[in-house]
């Protein structure tokens, strides 16, 4: 008798360049989710990598697993994230164990490690290496984590896993989803990070990163506000000093003719124009929130406290 | 024995061409492999009395599988469960179809469509439009035992259980066609043996048809309280329904990737589970609802894509499965206006062979064999 978990699970991939090497991590983590759970599916999302879709395939039927498979073929590059949404999308688990990257030398036990976490109440859990990412990705991730109220904070991960409930939550939260460790982060679910050592050394999967982390400093955190409302009022600052500096020369210092004039014109101008600018910024950043907030507030759960 | 007609199948198909030869006064025999009717696709389906809805794609089968509906609804009222209220929904991912769409193609067709929030069905983000819709569910059990009543109040017509035809031979212009050993001599075959048409056609020395198989699982639950009076169709792509199965208590749920386990593309079904049922083969196709090489249920992936969508109040509890091997025409068979194949292999003598993918089609029978 064996004692496997009945929880119906996905697992999603994101298939990498190297055909072969994608089809061994994909066998391997197979081999382990085969020995913990009844019944799985098996979710690979194509991002324009079809030599490792086609080989993945053709290993695939050859084998004699009996999980379904399916395929998602992107029509266009789209890049990790959209990708991955798209595989979510499809996956039909309770459970979604998401593999965005097959570089991620993540070790044989650390799969069931966070379904075990899971289980203690975490929706969402995040499997991350003590060693990898690179300089630049980890001053984002202090930016991001410095300027974002979310509860959980962000950093590199070698895989996650959802709970259902959680993608529903996300998805009752946001219309879509641009970078989901930050909306993982954002959910106000409970979430926990698992540390682990790298089998092999981690990679980070190529992307559009200067974009994603800008997209997602706006969308996730105040930090763009914060900065851009800042350089607002700082300039406007300066242009109202300048408008004073000039009363004074003006009231004391008797200037050439003409000059008294355009100061107040250009301190003035600035003044207003920055003014303005601080006032739009602050427009823009509520559009932003009723746009891509379906909801006004986040509640992890309820607890009811009741007398006997 | 001489007859003037002699049906081979008794599904619904054969039964109501039985019943409409035997009032056109036809001496009439009816062989059946089975050991009873309706036991193999007839009583293995998902119940649906189809109403155009799923057709989004297709205005002409729409409209046509509008008036189908109306009549079958009447003649066979006492036969169908109305009592539930059927839910379409239109999937916000991979779906081919979407609310506007469904909602522009109901008004068009004709057919019953009012749009409801989604939040009392389905979880937030799947689904971007849920309807109110009409649609009913036939119970195969009665339909076998009103037909067969019928049937047994005609003198002219016969109906013979356990009658494997395995021999069809032509004399001058009769057919003899062979079942336990007795020769039936007629002017007049009517195949109605759906997935078994091409081994009987092949028997007879015919053209097949261009066809493919699926050995299809239709699975039979309890559904919780909340389901129990609601139909609920996820549309239009690889996703799921959940709704009554005729009158009983039960709820079928099939989807449509998980539903089909095996598919053949021979002109007769091939299949491996062949190889460890023993008595079954490509050109002698046996029921696969009483076999014992079934295929492992997917209950849980169809579960899993069900409680996807479904708010969690919506349960369904496994009971058990059944299994029947689908025929599938290939596309340029089809005539979006009449979804039945009716196809003469010879005129004089005559040999007919009638396959459908709907039910409450048997009217099309109607058009040739009074003719
Ligand atoms: C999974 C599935 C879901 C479906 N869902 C729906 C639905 O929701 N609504 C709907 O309207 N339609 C549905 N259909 C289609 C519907 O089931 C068929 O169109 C219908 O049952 C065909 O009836 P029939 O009489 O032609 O075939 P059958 O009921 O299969 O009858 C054929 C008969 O021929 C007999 N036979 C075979 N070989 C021989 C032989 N050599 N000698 C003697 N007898 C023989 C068989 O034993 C059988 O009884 C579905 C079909 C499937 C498989």
């Amino acid at each position: 008798m064996d004692n496997k978990e009945k929880s119906m699970v996905s697992a999603i991939f994101y298939l990498g360049s190297d055909a072969e090497q994608t089809y061994s991590y994909i066998e391997k983590a197979c081999e382990l989710i085969d020995a913990m759970f009844e019944h799985y599916e098996i979710i690979a999302v194509n991002d324009c990598e079809d030599r490792s879709a086609e080989y993945l395939k053709l290993r695939y039927q050859e084998s004699d697993r009996s999980a379904p498979l399916t395929i998602v073929n992107m029509s266009v590059k789209q890049g990790v994230e959209c990708a991955m949404n798209a595989g979510i999308d499809i996956a039909i688990g309770d459970y979604l164990f998401e593999f965005d990257n097959i570089n991620s030398g993540l070790p044989a036990g650390v799969i069931m490690d966070c379904f075990r976490k899971s289980a203690e109440g975490y929706d969402i859990v995040t499997a991350s290496p003590r060693e990898g990412g690179t300089g630049t990705s980890k001053l984002f991730y202090r930016i991001f984590n410095r300027f974002s109220h979310s509860r959980g904070k962000i950093g590199t991960d070698g895989m996650h896993l959802l709970s259902r409930r959680a993608v529903n939550r996300l998805h009752a939260i946001n219309s879509y989803i641009p970078y989901r460790k930050a909306a993982y982060a954002a959910s106000g679910l409970r979430t926990a990070t698992l540390n682990y050592d790298p089998a092999t050394k981690f990679v980070s999967v190529k992307d559009d990163r200067t974009g994603k982390a800008i997209d997602a400093l706006i969308l996730y955190t105040d930090a763009a506000y914060r900065l851009s409302l800042f350089i607002s009022l700082f300039m406007f600052a300066i242009a109202a000093a300048a408008g004073i500096y000039t009363l004074v020369v003006y009231l004391s210092l008797k200037p050439v003719a003409g000059w008294t004039t355009s100061m107040a014109v250009i301190s003035a101008g600035f003044s207003g124009m920055f003014l303005l600018f601080a006032i739009v910024i602050k427009y823009l950043s509520l559009l932003v929130n009723l746009v891509f907030q379906n909801q006004k507030y986040l509640v992890a759960s309820v607890d009811k406290v009741q007398h006997h | 024995m001489t007859y003037d007609r002699v049906i081979i199948g008794a599904g619904m198909f054969g039964l109501y061409a039985a019943k409409m030869f035997g009032r056109m006064g036809q001496n009439t025999v009816v062989l059946e492999a089975d050991s009873d009717a309706m036991l193999r696709a007839s009583f293995v389906n998902q119940a649906r009395v189809h109403n155009g809805y799923h057709y989004p794609r297709s205005m002409a089968t729409a409209k046509q599988a509008g008036q189908y509906f109306g009549r079958f609804s009447e003649e066979f009222g006492d036969c169908i469960n109305r009592s539930f209220t059927k839910v379409y929904a239109t999937s916000t991912n991979f779906s081919w179809t979407n609310a506007a769409e469904f909602k522009a193609f109901c008004a068009a067709a004709g057919i019953t469509c009012e749009q409801v929030d989604h939040r009392k069905f389905f979880n937030d983000g799947v689904v971007d439009g849920v309807f109110l819709t009409e649609e009913y569910s036939f119970d195969a059990d009665l339909i076998r035992t009103k037909m067969m009543r019928e049937l047994s109040s005609m003198d002219n017509v016969q109906v013979l259980f356990s009658h494997r035809v395995d021999k069809i031979t032509r004399k001058n212009s009769h057919f003899i066609v062979t079942a336990c050993g007795e020769e039936y001599e007629t002017d007049f075959v009517l195949n109605a043996t759906y997935a078994s048409a091409n081994e009987i056609l092949d028997m007879a020395g015919f053209d097949p048809l261009p066809t493919k198989y699926e050995l299809c699982e239709i699975i039979l639950g309890e559904p919780s309280d909340t389901l129990k009076p609601y139909g609920i169709t996820v549309m239009d792509g690889p996703f799921f329904s959940v709704m009554p199965f005729g009158c009983s208590d039960y709820h079928s749920l099939t989807s449509v990737c998980f539903t089909p386990h095996a598919t053949s593309y021979d002109k007769l079904p091939t299949l491996k589970c062949q190889e460890r049922s023993g008595e079954c083969h490509p050109g002698c196709l046996q029921n696969c609802d009483l076999c014992n090489a079934k295929p492992k249920s997917a209950f849980h992936y169809m579960h899993g894509l069900m409680r996807k969508y479904l708010k969690s109040e919506y349960e369904f509890n496994y009971v058990r499965s059944h299994f029947a091997l689908k025929l599938i025409l290939k596309a340029s068979e089809i005539d979006d206006s009449r979804p039945t194949v009716i196809k003469e292999s010879s005129k004089d003598p005559a040999f007919v062979t009638v396959l459908s993918g709907k039910i409450n089609t048997i009217y099309d029978l109607e058009e040739v064999l009074n003719g």
